[in-house]
């Protein structure tokens, strides 16, 4: 029998909003623990929750970039449920009014987005003897987007995710880092025999901390269940745990499974009305997305697609990429640096495109210095690389390293003079009005000039002194 | 006296300050209503007098004596809701209420007792023996009208929760008790954050509100049972020193910290917000509360016992109620509190 996956995605996106969603508390990743932290996100008794507007701000810049209907009344709902890392005992959501609904990406229909804050973090003591609470994390606010069951292979799974990371970057209400977990996705998974209408009993996946573990997953769970269904047995719904050293999915402890979250509208929390105005001055200020400016480094600057693609890969490389076209005005040689130089010197030192520091300025010079004719290509490159690993003022390294073209006319006059001494032939031939034999007697004052030749200075001074013999 | 006679007398100069903080915590310290002291009241009675002295006019309640429901925060006191699983907590920050108190030159004696996350019947017989001249408690109807001493409920959201321990957050209100109908207007005013109405003459007669119990002891339950929660032995609620792990560190602590009437409450609570029941009983709750809010809208006032048919009127509704001397309570419109105790005054 043949099989017919189908899946669905609940993606969670942690806001790059500066405080949290409901007090003034830091975002800020990585601080040393409970830094980040105050009695309301602490969740100690006589605080309340004052919410943060800029929250709903990105919700809506999502969903109006994703077609979404918005919820113009929102009210915020009670998750209850008991684990250390929720020190109120209750997570703040979105049930009965989530923020968006409808709209998608593609082919792909999304359900809804709604807002909610994360919980702390749990970090064991390495030999297992403790565990000790985090709440940095604890009231970071979170978009989750939750998709309609519209896959079907894991190919349309990573794409819908990387055009969701693309907007989410370009719209800049996320940093997508999935290292850091804030980007995390969780997989719904069934199968049903190919033409059957209903759903099979389908299972969650969570813990998936990177495209790659996506498709190993999807790979695993989708073998799984059909291998489960073939051989006579049913599938548990339930939640499961990837482990990416394993290469396995695993049921979650039951009582997760068994959870009732007991929700109720969250009586500490009046309702947030989003009125027109609100609404159309968020729509007033949505970005250029990657796509669109895909389209815009074609057309307006005559850029091959594949090299846009690469160019708005991630934003701080078409950020940078704009930046190199307005201080130098060179579309082209600026495409050019980003897609051959910056892209090795990403691939070779294995820094992320987010990671990236480069003075935009330093490299506007140097295409400037080798569009004049100052430094050859080879010297360009050396220089960039000088530039992206050690932040070297460009032109102080081109100096030190004699990498300047020569304009030297003792030099120069020295090396046409000894050129010319060197090939009779080829400087009679010239004479005799073979005028091809210049750029060989130009190759022969360059090799003389060991490639430091400015070919703008060498070419002029040849043909004088060629005339002149 | 009343509290605004001892303001009076402070201003006159009869009394000073310090005298009269002396004298209501030595009333305090021989009392069984109350469960702890502010070691910091004659100190600050010291710079309330200085300020008074300078001529600084700080309100018409300046000196005189409050102490509060131990529901609400005062840095430095501990904050206990007569529950065990609260005993040793230390509130981080001043109640907003303290604030406002404090900026007032009111003086805080203590924290009076209270039934477990409930109401304090110890802070209406504390203010009806003239242990205390007024207190901020939260509703306190009932153990106002059997002390025989004045108390408002106040308009929902007139008066800040923040240091307020949440019990029933869509309900939960600060209001005074006092020994008169102008203490409790003096007080509240100072307390709450409110444009205040006045109050269209005439009582009126209620319809017949039959399920509003229900639907009050259903959103109750389960909001006192969801705020509860927190107190779980983890970061908050004493821990039991029985558990082995995770799961016995909330049971444990549980089931040792609360008292069985808060359990009942918290378990009924639960049950109501349980799989189905959200439709089937929390839902419905709300869809009666909204309809009595709209039907309670053209009431300007009305006269209601005090008992917990006619009590769970004005907490679902938001409403103001005070409760006379006489074990009678008026419920008037939305932001009349003032005007309810001023026409009950006369």
């Amino acid at each position: 029998m043949s099989w017919e996956i189908v899946m669905g995605l609940e993606v969670h996106a942690e806001l790059s909003t500066k405080s949290k969603i409901f007090c003034g508390c830091s975002t800020e990743f990585g601080a040393p623990p409970n830094t980040h932290v105050c009695p309301g996100c602490a969740g100690e008794p006589g605080t309340l929750p004052v919410l943060n507007r800029a929250v709903v701000e990105y919700a809506m810049r999502l969903g109006l970039t994703l077609g979404c209907d918005i919820t113009r009344v929102n009210t915020f709902d009670r998750k209850n449920y008991f684990y250390p890392d929720l020190s109120k005992a209750w997570q703040t959501t979105q049930l009965y009014a989530p923020v968006c609904r409808n709209g998608g990406i593609g082919d792909v229909r999304l359900h809804q987005i709604h807002m909610e804050e994360d919980a702390g973090k749990l970090v064991h003591a390495p030999d297992g003897s403790a565990a000790y609470m985090d709440y940095n994390r604890g009231g970071t606010p979170l978009l989750e987007i939750v998709t309609k069951p519209d896959f079907r292979t894991t190919e349309q799974v990573l794409g819908f995710l990387e055009t969701l990371r693309e907007t989410l970057l370009y719209l800049d209400i996320c940093d997508c880092k999935m290292q850091e977990g804030s980007l995390r996705c969780d997989v719904n998974l069934s199968v049903r025999p190919v033409g059957q209408a209903e759903f099979g009993t389908r299972t969650e996946m969570k813990n998936l901390n990177s495209f790659k573990a996506i498709a190993r997953a999807i790979e695993y769970e989708s073998k799984r269940h059909i291998d489960v269904i073939e051989r006579g047995g049913s599938i548990t719904q339930e939640t499961r745990r990837w482990d990416d050293n394993k290469g396995k999915s695993m049921p979650m402890r039951n009582k997760e499974n068994a959870q009732d979250y007991r929700y109720f509208p969250c009586p500490d929390i009046p309702p947030v009305v989003i009125d027109d105005a609100w609404l159309e001055s968020v729509r007033a200020t949505l970005p250029e997305l990657a796509a669109q400016k895909r389209e815009r480094y074609t057309g307006e600057y005559g850029i091959a697609p594949k090299d846009a693609a690469t160019i708005t890969v991630h934003k701080t490389i078409s950020a940078l990429f704009e930046q190199l076209v307005e201080l130098t005005g060179q579309p082209k040689e600026a495409a050019n640096l980003i897609t051959g130089e910056l892209m090795r010197h990403l691939n070779n030192t294995g820094t992320l495109p987010e990671d990236l520091q480069v003075d935009a300025g330093k490299l506007a010079q140097l295409i400037e210095l080798v569009l004049q004719g100052k430094i050859n290509r080879a010297a360009y490159k050396q220089t960039m690389h000088a530039v992206f690993g050690e932040d070297v003022q460009p032109m102080e390294y081109i100096e030190a390293h004699g990498l300047l073209m020569q304009d030297n006319s003792d030099a120069l006059a020295a090396a046409i003079a000894a050129a010319i001494a060197a090939n009779p032939k080829a400087i009679a031939d010239y004479r005799a009005g073979n005028e091809k034999t210049f750029g060989f007697i130009m190759g022969q004052v360059m090799k003389e000039l060991k490639g430091q030749g400015n070919p703008a200075l060498v070419k002029p001074a040849l043909e004088a002194a060629l005339a002149d013999c | 006296m009343t509290a605004l006679q001892i303001a009076a007398a402070i201003a006159a100069k009869e009394v000073s300050v310090a005298d009269i903080t002396t004298q209501y915590i030595e009333k305090a310290r021989a009392s069984a209503n109350f469960v702890a002291i502010n070691e910091q009241a004659m100190e600050q009675a010291a710079q309330v007098q200085a300020k008074l002295d300078a001529g600084e006019t700080l309100s018409p309640l300046a000196g005189v004596p409050v102490a509060l429901q131990d529901n609400i925060f005062v840095q430095g006191m501990p904050c206990a809701c007569g529950s065990a699983i609260m005993a040793d907590y230390m509130p981080m920050f001043d109640a907003e209420v303290v604030q406002k108190l404090q900026a007032a030159g009111l003086i805080v004696i203590g924290k009076l007792a209270m039934n477990e996350f409930a109401d304090s019947p110890q802070a209406a017989a504390a203010v009806a023996a003239d242990e205390i001249p007024f207190a901020l408690v939260t509703d306190n109807r009932k153990a106002a009208a059997q002390h025989g001493v004045w108390h408002i409920k106040p308009t929902y959201g007139a008066v800040s929760r923040l240091g307020l321990v949440a019990n029933v957050s869509s309900m939960d209100a600060i209001g005074p008790v006092a020994r008169s109908a102008e203490d409790c207007a003096a007080l509240l005013q100072i307390i709450a954050d409110a444009q205040w109405i006045d109050l269209p003459s005439g009582l009126t007669e209620l319809p017949a509100f039959p399920h509003a119990l229900t639907a009050c002891e259903i959103i109750s339950c389960a909001e006192a049972g969801a705020n509860l929660q927190k107190f779980d032995g983890i970061s908050l609620g004493k821990r039991s020193a029985d558990a082995q792990n995770l799961t016995e560190t909330y049971k444990f602590s549980r089931a040792q910290g609360f008292g069985m009437a808060t359990k009942r409450r918290a378990l009924f609570g639960s049950l109501m917000l349980a799989g189905d029941n959200y439709e089937l009983y929390y839902k419905k709750a709300l869809q009666v509360r909204a309809q009595m809010k709209a039907a309670l809208e053209g009431v300007s006032m009305a006269e209601l016992p005090v008992d917990d048919v006619h009590n769970c009127l004005a907490s679902l509704a938001g409403l103001p109620a005070i409760v006379k001397p006489d074990g009678k309570q008026i419920m008037g419109a939305a932001f009349t509190d003032i005007a309810l105790a001023k026409g009950g005054a006369a």
